[in-house]
């Protein structure tokens, strides 16, 4: 485990750079969670990697640190947050300008797009029938 | 003997992070706009006042310390106060009550043309106000905790609010920016939680306080080198230090005028405060690194003051100006001139926040670029804009009876009077970038205040935007005229901060025996 | 297009099983996390998995408010327990427990963090589910306060 777990550490850190360095967005944004599991990972090792009973006082010790534990759980649950609004963010990107290409959004000239994205809430853009339909038949 | 002192349960001290977080949500529920600036206001008003309690009870050189949930010290998460502490959210409190009335007064006017909007009626119903309120909450929580990893939760509460202020809106450059913003601060996050990991694996704690106390233990070790680099890589991308620093000078200017200044004046300097407490507290020797570091902030105020002279909007030419003011701090507490910095970090804080709304109210004038032919001789129309403008400008470049030049005079005097070919140098970059932000500033009076009077159209600004901008430069003289005091209140703190036994002994009564 | 329909019905059969099971699990999950693995944040995800795949197996939404309305709730119950001991003059977020012995159950361990616990599993349903719905959304709304999960 000592060794296994900074070589998958190390793995999936490199993965993570080589996704960042793509061009695509959603590679992109794969690869910056890959980066955070590597972090999380090496917190993980921080508190040793040896088999342990959980610290749980029902059952025998000796017990693993649970401190790693709690400081990994945050760490995940704000990646949770931030990885989503990238994909909101790499959602309207695409929105606004058809492509998932990061050099491309970051490139085209201003006219040639919409400029509002979505529009102000009290101005309905979407009919009611078709917001529905993306909905019923969506990637979920 | 200290222990009793923390007893007492300070608890005064999480209100700073308590009452942002209070109000935010309540705005979340309240329909009506007014209601929602109301809240918003008596929220920072109370922010502001609990902050200057610390702070007034931090400068008589105690250290106030309270542990969340009644665990101590090494096991649980501290909220510690000092001087620096004090300092910052007496800063953090102004500016965010500024900002938030400001934002509310900006409502009242859609922009004429160009420029980003000041802010929309839709931003401030899609949360503009409680992000603001929760942004506040991030940056005071960084400022009071003493855990390396609740400093980590703090940016990222900090961060995740700015995201947000950055994105809402959704126009093409705000995803263009905020796109960049997002994936640069994710990766250095990524790194904080490695080097924390990193840093429990080495000291078996992430109490700031506990790690300096077990320095000795471990002095030698490459690993500890390691844990440094690494947090000083995050905290410097954050502080937008060269090269670390691409993201910024694009990205502010598309923030909301009103939150731009918040964000100028105070979001950057989290990064610097970071980095002074890694120097302080958690690495007093590293020679090499502060060299390093302190080439780097050279470097800094070069890029930004070269930047804002080729900028021709307000906004870019003032992100740039923010560049190379981050520069000097960074270059002051590297050079180990902690007094000169605290100064120059209070006095940085109010000239961008005072230059930052300025430009929001010319964006209402005349759109965000100036010196295009199109839009020239405002001084009539506006003379206390300008006068705020010319004084702040002085201030910016560092002229003598500003507050800028005192910080400067005293940062040079530091850096020569230690000597060195390589200090020597910075003082002259530091001289000189003084010159072309003057060169830059004027451009910006040249070609908005000055000229021939022909605009047709003035808008009548809102009265609450005056108000606070003319509040702000105010603080900027008074920063000028009582600089005696502030300047003496600065070197106390530095005093506090050179001794770290003392901040160290509060938040871990048994204290150096481990 | 008749397969589309057979799978619907298949779908739809079987889930509304599957969302009771899940809202079960999700409840006896946050009451485990008083002493045992489990809690709000988990719960939360597994009550919002539910939600989803109500709303988008049957159609039919979960909870009659907007999930948005659930995070000012989630963050306000969340910061009860914590300012409740400051009043009394303890620390903030101190905890505390006790035993209460009711007929029928017997001896029953209360902790006062159960509230921040139940305040972390409004927050966790209410982001997961309003994430989800922009992300499937094609336009308006906007980017509404998300990414207040800082708490758990």
């Amino acid at each position: 485990m000592e060794v296994l777990l900074p070589l998958l550490a190390a793995v999936l850190v490199a993965t993570g750079v080589f996704l960042v360095l793509t061009r695509a967005m959603i590679r992109l944004i794969i690869g910056l969670s890959l980066i955070a599991y590597g972090a999380n990972l090496s917190i993980l090792l921080a508190g040793g990697a040896a088999l342990r009973t959980p610290p749980l006082l029902n059952l025998d010790g000796p017990y693993v640190d649970p401190l790693p534990q709690a400081l990994i759980l945050t760490a995940i649950v704000i990646g949770f947050g931030t990885t989503s609004l990238l994909l909101v963010l790499a959602v309207r990107a695409f929105g606004a300008t058809g492509t998932d290409h990061v050099q491309e959004l970051l490139e085209k000239p201003d006219p040639v797009l919409r400029q509002r994205i979505y529009a102000d809430p009290e101005r309905p853009s979407v009919s009611p029938e078709t917001q529905d339909a993306p909905r019923a038949q969506g990637p979920l | 003997m200290p222990r009793d002192r923390c007893e007492e349960a300070v608890n005064v001290l999480t209100l700073p992070v308590l009452l942002p977080l209070f109000g935010g949500t309540l705005l979340l529920l309240i329909k009506r706009p007014q209601g929602r600036a109301g809240v918003g206001t008596a929220a920072a008003l109370l922010t502001l006042l609990a902050s200057c309690w610390i702070a007034v009870r931090s400068f008589s050189g105690t250290v106030l310390v309270t542990q969340l949930g009644g665990w101590p010290a090494p096991y649980g998460i501290t909220l510690v106060a000092d001087g620096l502490t004090g300092v910052m959210l007496l800063l953090s409190g102004v500016t965010g009550l500024m900002t938030v009335i400001y934002a509310a007064s900006s409502l009242q006017h859609a922009p004429r043309r160009g420029g980003t909007p000041v802010l929309s009626r839709a931003r401030e119903r899609l949360g503009t106000p409680a992000l603001l309120q929760f942004l506040l909450m991030g940056v005071n929580m960084s400022f009071l905790t003493g855990d390396l990893f609740n400093l980590f939760v703090s940016f990222e509460v900090m961060l995740v609010a700015s995201y947000g202020l950055l994105l809402i809106g959704g126009e093409l450059p705000q995803l263009r920016e905020g796109f960049k913003y997002v994936v640069v601060n994710l990766v250095a996050s990524a790194i904080f939680v490695a080097a924390a990991g990193l840093a429990y694996g080495l000291f078996g704690t992430l109490n700031m306080a506990d790690i300096a106390a077990r320095l000795q233990d471990v002095s030698g070790d490459p690993r500890v080198t390691l844990i440094v680099l690494l947090l000083a890589l995050v905290f410097a991308t954050k502080a937008a230090v060269f090269p670390f620093g691409f993201w910024l000078p694009y990205s502010y200017p598309v923030v909301p005028g009103a939150v731009g200044a918040f964000f100028g004046a105070v979001l950057t300097k989290v990064g610097v405060y970071a980095l002074l407490r890694l120097f302080t507290l958690l690495t007093p020797g590293e020679t090499a690194l502060k060299n390093g570091l302190l080439i780097l902030a050279t470097l800094t105020i070069l890029i930004g003051a070269l930047g804002a002279v080729s900028q021709r909007r307000w906004r870019h030419l003032l992100a740039f100006a923010n560049v190379a003011s981050v520069g000097y701090l960074v270059l002051g507490l590297s050079s180990g001139a902690l007094a000169p910095t605290l100064y120059y970090l209070i006095h940085s804080v109010l000239v961008i926040f005072t230059l930052f709304s300025l430009a929001g109210l010319a964006e209402l004038v005349a759109g965000g670029r100036f010196g295009d032919g199109h839009s020239e001789g405002h001084l009539g129309a506006y003379p206390l804009l300008g006068a705020v403008y010319f004084v702040s400008a002085l201030a910016l470049a560092g002229l003598p009876p500003t507050s800028g030049f005192i910080g400067k005079f005293a940062l040079v005097q530091v850096l020569l009077g230690s000597g060195g070919l390589l200090r020597v140098f910075a003082s002259v970059v530091a001289v000189a970038s003084g010159l072309l932000l003057l060169y830059a500033a004027m451009g910006i009076w040249r070609g908005f205040f000055w000229g021939a009077d022909d605009a047709v159209h003035r808008p009548p600004l809102p009265k609450g935007m005056l108000r606070v901008t003319g509040a702000a430069g105010g603080l900027l003289v008074m920063l000028a005229i009582a600089s005696g005091p502030v300047y003496a209140l600065a070197e106390r703190v530095a005093v506090q901060l050179e001794r770290p036994a003392d901040y160290i002994s509060h938040v871990v009564p048994e204290g150096d025996a481990p | 297009m008749t397969d589309k329909r057979g799978l619907e019905l298949y779908f739809q059969t079987f889930a509304r099983p599957v969302v009771f099971v899940l809202v079960f699990l999700g409840f006896h999950l946050f009451w485990r996390g008083h002493n045992a693995p489990g809690g709000g944040f988990i719960a939360g995800l597994v009550v919002a998995v539910a939600a989803l795949l109500s709303r988008i197996v049957l159609d039919r939404p979960f909870l009659n408010v907007a999930p948005q309305r659930l995070l000012p709730l989630g963050l306000l119950l969340g910061l009860v327990p914590g300012v409740v001991p400051m009043l009394f003059g303890e620390a903030f977020l101190k905890s505390t427990y006790g035993y209460l012995t009711w007929p029928l159950i017997g001896e029953f361990e209360w902790a006062s963090a159960v509230v921040f616990d139940a305040g972390v599993f409004l927050v966790v349903v209410g982001v997961t589910l309003t994430i989800i719905e922009l992300l499937a959304e094609d336009t308006d709304a906007g980017l509404v306060a998300i990414g207040e999960t800082e708490d758990a």
